[in-house]
């Protein structure tokens, strides 16, 4: 049987307008994240790795719905929740176009037979779309949608970059933590201050100290207690967008060390997002190469880091210095130029303008992301052909 | 690898202490640092941040704010204690005979001057050649840390080049008097590994030409390991360990150096559980007694509390202060 997703994306579109001028038309579009699909399963952690510009993060706050997506889908356990924050007349229409039009000419062509074809929320929507109708499944969507949105938030939180920008400086410790707990009705009175104690003493945190502010906290303090913060309301899905790269190296560890911990502990699922390949590589069970807005590479860990496939992959690795003098003078593969404008992306393959053994196809046609292995997908027209060993 | 034995060495930095006199109090940033920086090698130095690593080059170039002060020490650089000039005399070897580059180019370069203007005005104020000919120079400059169509950007402002471009327009900038000494501070963090590869291998590349030695400052010990000859490691204004670079990376003997060294996830190794550092770094108002990196120290014993190590030469040019560097001898860094 197939491992059921805790989360599932497809083919997800974040663009940005570029306004310029007296009315602020729209002048063009940064494709942030330009078509990105992957599935997380429940218990594991799933590393986005990119350079700036690549829409690592963009992808994060796009799943959190702190963007709204230009277009794709996102399905969380086996609910589509993609027009939960919409506005209702957007969401009527999403809906409509997404599975009661769809649905209907499915049923018209091959009546109950479509249900075989059909699988994860489009089977359990057209089943409820045979039996309720299609107004009964219209209702069944756009029903208790505050409730649903409860839920997302419940299901999904973040751990951010900064420290020091992402606690306010003006709450204490205890109300921001206690801030969700309140806001789900999760505890009530003296429960509350019982669940803050449990949490920060779960992060390290001695829990006398929630009365203080956060800036009487260290770098690290703040990261264990934004980390506090998003396990509070017990999420399914802790989306981690670089939650390492601004601390110190003695202190970065820690963290690390603190966030598998709790994993372990909660069950909990991590979307890691980061720069940093060799962090990367630490936390994660599988792990996504992204480049200008598109995954190159997905492939379980050690798949990734013994066959990487994806000449920017190669590149990618070869160009980590590694802590040891002994392996200094390793061929390393030194990619010319920079990364290209998001706006206009190279046709073709994106990384074709810096990659080393690009030939004349790949500037004409964009290659798809295709299963190679089992579990290991790759977007390339000449996958393997740049080598580098260490 | 450099023959620290029987040469003589460029700068020698001697007992030096930059304190920062603030409302809170005296941030003791640097607080007695020595180091030889020897003709054509990379001297890396390493710490976190408040370690004092950024404040030891700055009081090198004697770039200190008003509220910075050099307390005491010695910078001689060539025979002459770069603390006794004037600053009239300091400005002839700052940006000529030892120059610098950082972290942000972004901030580094001035936003309303052309990247060709301000190479210039280091050529002509240096070199006393006139305006045609320096931006010849600068032309050439650019073409050899490797700026495409360098007729055209030499008139470009700095927000029209990517950070890497800026960062190549600094290394430029910094090269054109032909230092015998740069200061990288941080020169490839704010890049991305793609972009710090290449700037790594150009700053190799011109250090081979122009035989400059290096100082090359970061938290990152990868960068360390692929570039320093000989390595110093900072903790709280201290230097805790010193030595040759396969000496400081194969046999630590200092427990932060160790410390660091295991805590950093490897792309090269099988980890299981990373080793940490447990507590924070100490604040510099407020640095603890005795050793001042005992409380967050795996081998500390009473004395570690009340007694500041001294550096001692715990192999042939290899420093550590620490009291027990013995304890680490049997230990591994994986």
């Amino acid at each position: 049987m197939k491992k059921m997703p805790v989360l599932k994306v497809e083919n997800l579109v974040k663009h940005f307008p570029i306004k310029a001028g007296v009315f602020r038309r729209t002048v063009g579009w940064v494709k942030a994240v330009d078509g990105v699909s992957f599935e997380v399963y429940e218990g594991e952690t799933l590393g986005l790795v990119g350079e700036s510009g690549c829409g690592k993060t963009t992808v994060g706050m796009t799943l959190l719905r702190l963007y709204e997506p230009t277009s794709g889908r996102i399905i969380v356990g086996d609910e589509d929740t993609t027009y939960y924050f919409m506005p209702t007349l957007r969401a009527r229409s999403y809906i409509k176009k997404m599975y009661l039009n769809r649905f209907e000419k499915l049923y018209d062509e091959r009546k109950d037979a479509a249900l075989e074809e059909l699988e994860g929320v489009d089977r359990r929507y057209y089943e409820r779309f045979l039996k309720e109708g299609k107004s009964g499944l219209y209702r069944y969507l756009l029903s208790n949608i505050s409730e649903k949105r409860k839920a997302f938030r419940r299901n999904l939180q973040i751990i951010f970059q900064d420290p020091y920008s992402s606690l306010n400086p003006r709450m204490r410790i205890k109300n921001i933590v206690a801030e969700g707990i309140k806001a789900h009705g999760l505890a009530q009175g003296e429960e509350v201050i019982g669940k803050v104690a449990d949490l920060l003493g779960g992060v390290g945190i001695i829990p006398e100290h929630m009365y203080r502010f956060p800036h009487e906290f260290s770098g690290g303090q703040r990261q264990r207690i934004g980390i506090a913060r998003a396990l509070a309301l017990q999420p399914k899905v802790v989306i981690a967008d670089e939650a390492v790269a601004a601390l110190d190296v003695s202190i970065r560890s820690q963290i690390i060390n603190l966030m598998e911990e709790l994993q372990q502990k909660h069950r909990l699922t991590y979307i890691f997002i980061s720069h940093d390949l060799s962090v990367v590589k630490h936390v994660s069970d599988r792990i996504a190469v992204m480049y200008l807005g598109k995954i190159v590479e997905l492939a379980p860990k050690k798949e990734l880091f013994e066959n990487p496939l994806h000449p920017y992959t190669v590149a990618l690795m070869s160009a980590i210095p590694i802590p040891d003098p002994d392996k200094r003078n390793k061929k390393r593969i030194i990619l010319q130029g920079d990364v290209p404008s998001p706006i206009n992306p190279p046709k073709g393959c994106r990384f074709h303008t810096r990659c080393p053994v690009a030939k004349k196809i790949c500037a004409e046609e964009e290659p798809p992301l295709v299963e190679v292995k089992p579990g290991h997908f790759v977007a390339c027209h000449f996958p393997g052909s740049l080598s580098w060993k260490s | 690898m450099i023959d620290v034995e029987n040469r003589e060495p460029i700068l020698r930095v001697k007992d030096l202490k930059t304190y920062f006199y603030t409302e809170d109090g005296v941030v003791k940033a640097v607080d007695g640092v020595s180091f030889e920086l020897y003709p054509g090698e990379t001297l890396g130095i390493v710490g976190e941040s408040g370690s004092g690593k950024s404040v030891t080059s700055l009081s090198i170039m004697r770039l200190l704010d008003e509220r910075g002060r050099i307390v005491s020490g010695e910078i001689i650089f060539k025979g002459k204690d770069l603390l006794k000039l004037s600053e009239g005399e300091m400005r002839k070897i700052r940006g000529n005979e030892i120059a610098m580059i950082f972290q942000e180019p972004m901030v580094a370069l001035n936003p309303v001057y052309t990247i060709g203007d301000q190479i210039m005005e280091a050529i002509i104020l240096h070199q006393g050649v006139d305006e045609k000919k320096a931006r010849e120079m600068a032309i050439d400059l650019l073409r050899k840390v490797g700026i495409p169509e360098p007729e055209k950007r030499v008139d470009q402002y700095p927000h029209q080049l990517s950070g890497g471009m800026r960062q190549r327009a600094m290394i430029a900038m910094a090269l054109s008097c032909r230092p015998s000494i740069l200061i990288a501070d941080e020169p490839t963090t704010a890049l991305d590994v793609t972009i710090q590869a290449q700037i790594l291998d150009l700053m190799k590349e011109l250090q081979n030409e122009y035989g400059m030695a290096l100082i090359m400052i970061t938290h990152d010990m990868g960068v360390i390991a692929e570039v320093a000859d000989r390595v110093a490691v900072m903790y709280a204004g201290h230097l805790v360990e010193y030595g040759e670079v396969h000496e400081i990376f194969k046999r630590p003997r200092h427990p932060y150096t160790y410390g660091l060294l295991s805590s950093i996830p490897r792309l090269d190794v099988e980890q299981e559980k990373l080793k940490s550092i447990p507590g924070t770094v100490p604040d510099p108002l407020n640095f603890p007694t005795g050793c001042r990196f005992h409380p967050r120290c795996e081998f500390a014993e009473e004395r570690c509390k009340v007694e500041e190590p001294e550096m001692v030469e715990v192999l042939p040019n290899h420093y550590s202060r620490c009291f027990f560097w013995k304890k680490l001898e049997d230990l591994e860094v994986k």
